[in-house]
């Protein structure tokens, strides 16, 4: 019985105090998650970045947290707002850009400076002479002269496993492979501790200093890491100084990271600022420095000048003599068709030349010009300057002696006395010289030496004489188009040419007592009818004959016959033609 | 990329030296072994998940009357013994060598059983050899003269240390 009470004593105490605690708690914990419910933003707020702060220490997992959202948020800017986001960020670029340029000019400016005093100084030869003669490289030889010091390069060593956790060096590059050098230093600093131990209740001897003549090792030596120095020239204290308090500042900063290293010694990329402090140099003499002048430089500068202007003066002398050259263009019979500087002072000239003409070289002689430096390339053509035209008639005249030329403009007439063969053999020569357009009256001034003895008065000489220019007269043809019997203009200055050959004939042949008669043949091809070809044929002949009248020859000694078709397998379009033929017979 | 100091052990003329001239990439000359016992070399090996850059303490073979340098094991993370399957005595000084290494440091053993290209000349027989091998990580017969062995070697080496991290 008691139990039993006592048992429901228990289930009422129980039941009270789930009454109770939904009295105060409303059911399932209501009243309470209400009321954090209303309060939430003000209890959160209150809190908010110091719980920020504190699980950030404790586990780093607000970081990874926030970063993505960020990372979203950043993304979204820039993709909706990215005229906002070059704003913000201009100003910053801006000075990036011109602080990233101005440090390269800056480089290159001391580099090319460097360059020039080192190379082109007196000193810099006999440096060069002096590094080549000891082996280094020139680099290696101007730190040694130049500097009182150097720290080459700096190794952070992880002092338990001896590996390599951070290096800079001066220079642009490693010189030396820096893991193996950690680790054989490593080795080396065992070797020795070990191998010189001499008592050991003084704990591990250390390597502090490997020294050779000019380059020194400075170790320094921490609980967790050694700093290593490799400087050039004799370090001075303040070296060991700096390298024990960046020892000290890495050992307070990454204390961490040292005991918990495990090989990966991409914890210790951000002490390249600690040990870039170690990174010291002094300069042997700076007085020496002020007083240097790059002599050597300002030599070759100068010689460079000197040079530029040689070479502008020879230029210009060149474009002078040029100029002058381009004068033989005034000359008459010849033609300047190509004139350049070729290479730096030599010129090249192409000239056209009328044979009568001034030769090339003596005309610069008259002009005073050099030879040496010209190529001259000449191509020979028939001048119709009137001056040239001049020459060749005087030139002519020259085998006809006793005959003058009277020149009035351009048009010339003869006076003398010539035998009628010379007369005669003058105004072939005459007729040949191009451009001169040789009329017979301008021979009319000259009196004709009737001696008989004259061999050249023999008749058998001047009927000879006659044949042959009357074989030139015959060579003249007139052609037609098919079915044609106009003619061009072509064919009457071919018809004008026939009339003063044939009118000049007219009085030596009828100084031999012979009538000169010109036969005129037309022709066709065997196109059409034989009837059509007879008519058209002597329609030619026809107009050809009236054309020759019209040009003076009396109608009496012209014949015009129509051949009709000319029958010859190899004739062709040659048929269709003119053709002439003198006859002469005695007058008697 | 991790970085792993593995020591190279064994007796004199097993070819330790042999073994690691062709697999690295070192600067330094032999010659630094016979004047401070040790010469480093390195070498670089992409496993997939990282590259693992190990530098190779290659120590002047020891032999029962010479002394041993502890402190070239300071820092390491693994040691390779290499004894000479032509030799049944280079094996015993492994094992010396083994007990002495376990007084100092407490990391993995590989065993190199080496110049696999000869034929196998010593008197053991292949449970004393199992179970000489099991008090090794890892056992890899290897040749420095084919090449056979070493690469597996180093790359199943450098698996156990990256996971183990």
């Amino acid at each position: 019985m008691s139990q039993s009470s006592e048992h429901n004593t228990t289930t009422d105490d129980e039941q009270q105090m789930r009454a109770l605690r939904e009295l105060v708690l409303g059911e399932s914990g209501q009243v309470v998650k209400q009321l954090l419910q209303e309060n939430a933003r003000q209890v959160v707020s209150e809190v908010f970045s110091e719980a920020l702060f504190d699980r950030e220490k404790k586990d780093g997992s607000v970081n990874k947290v926030i970063l993505p959202l960020v990372e979203k948020s950043v993304e979204r800017s820039v993709a909706n707002h990215s005229e906002q986001m070059v704003g913000y960020l201009y100003p910053l670029v801006g000075s990036l850009v011109r602080k990233s340029v101005t440090a390269f000019i800056t480089d290159l400016m001391e580099k090319t400076n460097s360059l020039i005093e080192n190379s082109l100084t007196i000193k810099g030869l006999k440096w060069r002479f002096k590094a080549w003669q000891s082996g280094v490289s020139f680099s290696q030889y101007v730190a040694t002269q130049t500097f009182a010091f150097r720290v080459e390069q700096v190794f952070l060593i992880h002092r338990e496993t001896g590996l390599l956790l951070n290096t800079i060096s001066a220079g642009l590059q490693n010189s030396a492979d820096a893991d193996l050098v950690s680790s054989m230093l490593t080795a080396i600093n065992d070797f020795v501790s070990d191998s010189f131990n001499v008592s050991a209740e003084k704990g591990e001897q250390q390597l502090d200093v490997v020294k050779t003549e000019d380059f020194t090792l400075l170790l320094k030596q921490g609980p967790k890491a050694v700093l290593v120095a490799a400087i050039s020239g004799n370090a001075p204290q303040k070296v060991a100084d700096q390298l024990q308090l960046s020892l000290e500042e890495i050992h307070k900063l990454y204390a961490q990271e040292l005991k918990q290293f495990n090989g990966d010694a991409s914890a210790f990329i951000n002490s390249e600022q600690q040990l870039r402090d170690c990174l010291l140099a002094e300069l042997k003499t700076t007085e020496n420095k002020s007083q240097k002048r790059p002599w050597m430089a300002w030599g070759i500068v100068l010689a460079v000048i000197i040079v530029i202007c040689y070479l502008g003066f020879v230029r210009w002398q060149a474009n002078q003599y040029l100029g002058k050259l381009r004068l033989i263009d005034d000359e008459p019979g010849i033609v300047l068709t190509f004139a350049q500087l070729s290479g730096f002072a030599s010129l090249q000239l192409k000239v056209l030349r009328d044979p009568q003409a001034v030769s090339i070289e003596s005309w610069l002689n008259q002009q005073q010009l050099d030879k040496a430096d010209i190529d001259v390339k000449e191509r020979a053509y028939v001048s119709l300057d009137s001056a040239i035209i001049k020459q060749k008639v005087q030139s002519i005249l020259g085998n006809f002696v006793g005959i003058q030329a009277e020149w009035q403009d351009k048009l010339p007439t003869f006076n003398g006395e010539l035998s009628n063969l010379n007369k005669l053999r003058l105004q072939t020569e005459l007729n040949k010289v191009p451009g001169l357009d040789f009329k017979t009256q301008w021979l009319d001034g000259i009196n004709i030496a009737g001696s008989e003895s004259n061999a050249a008065d023999d008749p058998a000489i001047i009927r000879a004489i006659l044949d042959l220019n009357i074989a030139k007269l015959e060579h003249i043809t007139i052609k037609f188009e098919q079915g044609e019997s106009t003619l061009s203009e072509q064919d009457i200055n071919s018809l004008i040419v026939l009339r003063d050959e044939f009118v000049n004939l007219l009085p030596i042949a009828e100084q031999q007592d012979l009538s000169l008669g010109l036969i005129i043949m037309g022709a066709s091809d065997a196109t059409g009818s034989s009837a059509f070809n007879k008519a058209l044929s002597q329609k030619r002949a026809d107009v050809v004959k009236n054309k020759l009248e019209e040009l003076g020859i009396d109608k009496n000694r012209l014949n015009a016959i129509g051949l009709g078709i000319i029958e010859l397998k190899t004739s062709g379009d040659g048929a269709r033609k003119v053709l002439f033929n003198v006859v002469y017979f005695d007058a008697t | 990329m991790i970085q792993k100091k593995i020591c190279l052990l064994g007796a004199t003329g097993v070819g330790k030296t042999s073994l690691v001239k062709k697999y690295v990439e070192g600067i330094f000359s032999e010659k630094y072994l016979t004047s401070i016992g040790v010469k480093v070399d390195k070498k670089e090996l992409e496993l997939a998940s990282t590259k693992v850059q190990f530098m190779l303490w290659d120590i002047e073979g020891i032999d029962r009357y010479c002394g041993f340098q502890p402190k070239y094991l300071r820092g390491a993370s693994a040691y390779i013994l290499v004894a000479d399957q032509t030799r049944s005595q280079s094996l015993i000084e492994g094992y010396e060598i083994q007990q002495m290494v376990k007084d100092v440091a407490d990391i993995p053993g590989i065993l190199a059983i080496n110049k696999s290209d000869l034929a196998a000349s010593w008197h053991w027989n292949d449970s004393e050899i199992a179970q000489i091998k099991s008090s090794f990580a890892m056992s890899f017969n290897t040749s420095a003269k084919t090449g056979e062995g070493v690469e597996p070697m180093f790359t199943e080496l450098a698996k156990l240390l990256v996971e183990s991290l």
